[in-house]
């Protein structure tokens, strides 16, 4: 967990700066929009300043953002997989070790699902720079607390997997 | 034999009358009907630069269509030639090979020159540019972030050696007929966007995020067995926006008007780009004609 964690912050951290200049490049390309249907040679040549200025930039936000994705993309695989015999697993066989690798698993799943939501949906583009930060900053927490919580409840209590077996024990 | 040729022709003739007659009354009640036109209502985006103040608005205009083609890109032609000329939309070949023509129609991103008017229902087609681009006018979304995006995957071949023999004479690449078929599925896009712009995670990360279309054509450069810079290829999208924000929604396979499959494309490039696989050898040597 804290590796991968380390390993998405990184990439984070490295596009944050990309991520205004983007932020800036597609409202350049919404005012060239508007200058095309104009036929005037002024705003003409303003129009190929824009789209080099565009160029460049998009060049370097990609720069930014080039973390290596592919092993990270690897592992999301490897632990949704993983989930399919984790889940009955933890179930079946009611130990402390299941327990844990449920909780870490089951939370990094949600982690990384909710975390591509955060990135679409709250955009710099659209709520500007800083609500994102504080989204994607309270992702993490949620996520961490979750994570404690659910294995402080595995440590001290009586484990996800027999609590779960519990639901079938509330009639007698 | 020339009789029987006479005899032929004759017979030929009159077969074709009695065919005729007996279909006459058919014709003749088709032609009683004609008399009152079968109109269709299309409700067409309209947004004029020249009045920025105008908000975007969707005008309704009635076609007969017993005057008019069965695709919609007829209907939109016989708008702008005999209703509205101020009418504003791209097309050029008028058969599903340019692409131009791409806006969304009834909700689905296709090509009016390949989609056939619906006729059955009585409610009114409606016709928007495609969704989340920037608008140029009416039906003209602007394409330039597209074509740069296209620009940047570089696509054509790209080899280390050049393919000329000792004594200048240019030299074709060798590549067997298995390598050949990865390309099918692949070359025939037409760049017309409608998958890319169908893609939500595109909607939302179009500067970054590559699309489906583009992806389409970096990963049949990938996988051609000539090409020699792959691993170049491979290495520009490794960050988390240009390939791996597909999340598999898989709009862009189930909206291509050519019926190819973007997002099989796009889960071989996540394939490679991961290292679950890896670009197979070529089963010919490209240069083996110059040896």
């Amino acid at each position: 967990m804290a590796l991968s964690l380390m390993l998405r912050n990184g990439t984070k951290l490295r596009g944050i700066a990309g991520l205004q200049k983007c932020t800036f490049n597609v409202q350049k390309t919404q005012n060239f929009t508007q200058f095309l249907n104009q036929d005037n040679y002024k705003t003409l040549s303003l129009v190929n300043k824009c789209k080099t200025q565009f160029i460049n930039v998009a060049q370097q936000s990609k720069r930014n953002m080039s973390a290596d994705h592919g092993k990270l993309w690897t592992l999301e695989k490897i632990v949704s997989l993983a989930l399919l015999g984790i889940v009955p697993a933890t179930f079946l066989f009611c130990n402390p070790l299941l327990d844990d690798l449920f909780a870490l698993a089951t939370v990094i799943h949600f982690h990384w699902g909710l975390e591509a939501c955060v990135i679409d949906y709250i955009r710099p583009i659209i709520v500007g720079p800083v609500l994102p930060k504080i989204a994607l900053l309270l992702l993490y927490v949620i996520s961490a607390t979750t994570l404690g919580g659910l294995l402080y409840f595995n440590h001290t209590q009586i484990g996800i997997g027999r609590a779960f077996r519990q639901f079938w024990c509330i009639s007698e | 034999m020339t009789k029987e040729m006479q005899l032929l022709k004759i017979c030929r003739g009159s077969f074709s009358q009695v065919r005729l007659l007996h279909m006459s009354p058919a014709v003749n009640a088709e032609a009683k009907k004609d008399s009152s036109p079968r109109l269709k209502t299309f409700s067409i985006y309209r947004w004029n630069p020249d009045q920025p103040d105008q908000k975007p608005y969707m005008q309704e205009y009635n076609v007969d269509l017993k005057q008019c083609g069965p695709m919609v890109l007829d209907a939109l032609i016989k708008i702008k030639n005999e209703i509205d000329p101020t009418l504003t939309f791209r097309r050029s070949c008028r058969e599903g090979i340019c692409g131009s023509c791409a806006m969304n129609i009834g909700g689905v991103n296709t090509l009016a020159c390949i989609s056939k008017i619906d006729a059955g229902s009585g409610k009114a087609t409606k016709i928007y540019p495609l969704p989340h681009m920037y608008v140029v006018k009416d039906l003209v979304p602007d394409m330039n972030n597209f074509y740069q995006q296209y620009r940047s995957i570089e696509p054509w071949l790209q080899r280390k050696d050049t393919a000329t023999t000792k004594s200048g004479e240019v030299q074709q690449y060798l590549q067997s007929i298995d390598d050949r078929a990865k390309l099918d599925g692949l070359y025939e896009c037409i760049l017309c966007a409608c998958c890319s712009t169908s893609c939500p995670s595109y909607w939302w990360n179009g500067d970054k995020y590559l699309g489906p279309a583009v992806l389409m054509q970096a990963y049949r450069w990938i996988i051609d067995s000539r090409d020699d810079a792959t691993a170049k290829r491979l290495d520009k999208m490794r960050d988390p926006f240009s390939a791996f924000r597909c999340h598999t929604i898989m709009n862009c396979t189930r909206t291509c008007p050519k019926s190819l499959n973007p997002g099989r494309a796009i889960a071989e490039i996540k394939k490679l780009l991961g290292g679950v696989a890896s670009k197979p050898a070529p089963q010919m040597n490209p240069v083996g004609l110059k040896q």
